[in-house]
């Protein structure tokens, strides 16, 4: 796939499979990415839990999105004042070719029983913090330990790489 | 994400479709001023048709609970199924939303 910013690899149908998909932040945004990867991998790999796959994908790709590409941290006010800003802040952000070209890349392999994710920014990482009980916002990455069999941040935040047990 | 709201007697009806997620916030800020300006002291929202959820979109539910309970008025949630319905139980949203069937 080259169209709107993006590449593709789809490694041998047997055996093992290796994915990897690079998007920019533009596209990333705008399009159900992980819906898409989520849809392919249901495919060729039929034993994996395509929700958990597909929710743990979507945070991935949001955190790099968002917080990696973008450089924006979480609404901390559950207000709509406060979302209106956050949404005015975001579309300035996208508006700026530098960093809506970023890419964020989306490894994905098949090795036996695992399937293995990692979803990669370029932005200038970041560090993970619980959100407060009170805070809407923020539960991204404890849904990807939820929905997946093992996560783990690398890089300073830029890679988000995740199992999951088939 | 997309939405229709109905008035009923003492009601009104958001019914929410496709997928909520960290790219629908103008939308969302659209429902929650049709919401706002809606004149029954009720409102529920229908998650039947949302096929999709992710942590944003749980941040902008709690943000449309907060904003209609600003206005006197009260909420429920109703419908949530397959991998909305998860997210939400796994998220201990029940604890915070007026979840129903």
């Amino acid at each position: 796939m080259s169209d709107g910013g993006g590449a593709a690899e789809v490694g041998p149908a047997g055996g093992d499979m290796a994915l990897s998909l690079s998007v920019t932040t533009a596209l990333a945004h705008g399009r159900p990415l992980a819906a898409a990867v989520a849809r392919m991998l249901a495919d060729l790999a039929p034993g994996a839990d395509r929700d958990a796959v597909e929710t743990a994908l979507q945070e991935a790709v949001a955190n790099a999105v968002i917080h990696g590409n973008l450089g924006l941290s979480s609404m901390e006010v559950g207000t709509a004042a406060a979302m209106q800003r956050y949404a005015e802040a975001l579309a300035g952000r996208l508006a700026d070719p530098a960093l809506a070209g970023r890419r964020v890349t989306v490894d994905a392999r098949l090795a036996g029983k695992v399937l293995r994710l990692e979803v990669v920014d370029e932005g200038a990482g970041y560090d993970a913090v619980e959100p407060r009980p009170d805070q809407p916002f923020g539960r991204g990455l404890g849904l990807v330990s939820r929905f997946a069999s093992r996560c783990e941040v690398r890089d300073g935040g830029r890679r988000l790489c995740m199992e999951f047990d088939l | 994400m997309d939405y229709r709201i109905t008035q009923g007697p003492g009601l009104t009806e958001a019914a929410l479709s496709g997928r909520l997620t960290f790219n629908d916030y103008e939308k969302m800020r659209l429902l929650m001023r049709d919401l706002g300006a809606a004149p029954a002291r009720h409102v529920t929202l229908r998650l039947d048709g949302l096929e999709f959820v992710d942590s944003s979109g749980i941040g902008m539910l709690l943000i449309v609970k907060e904003e209609v309970e600003q206005k006197d008025k009260t909420l429920d949630v109703r419908g949530a199924t397959g991998q909305v319905l998860r997210v939400l139980t796994v998220a201990d949203l029940g604890k915070v939303l007026d979840l129903r069937p």
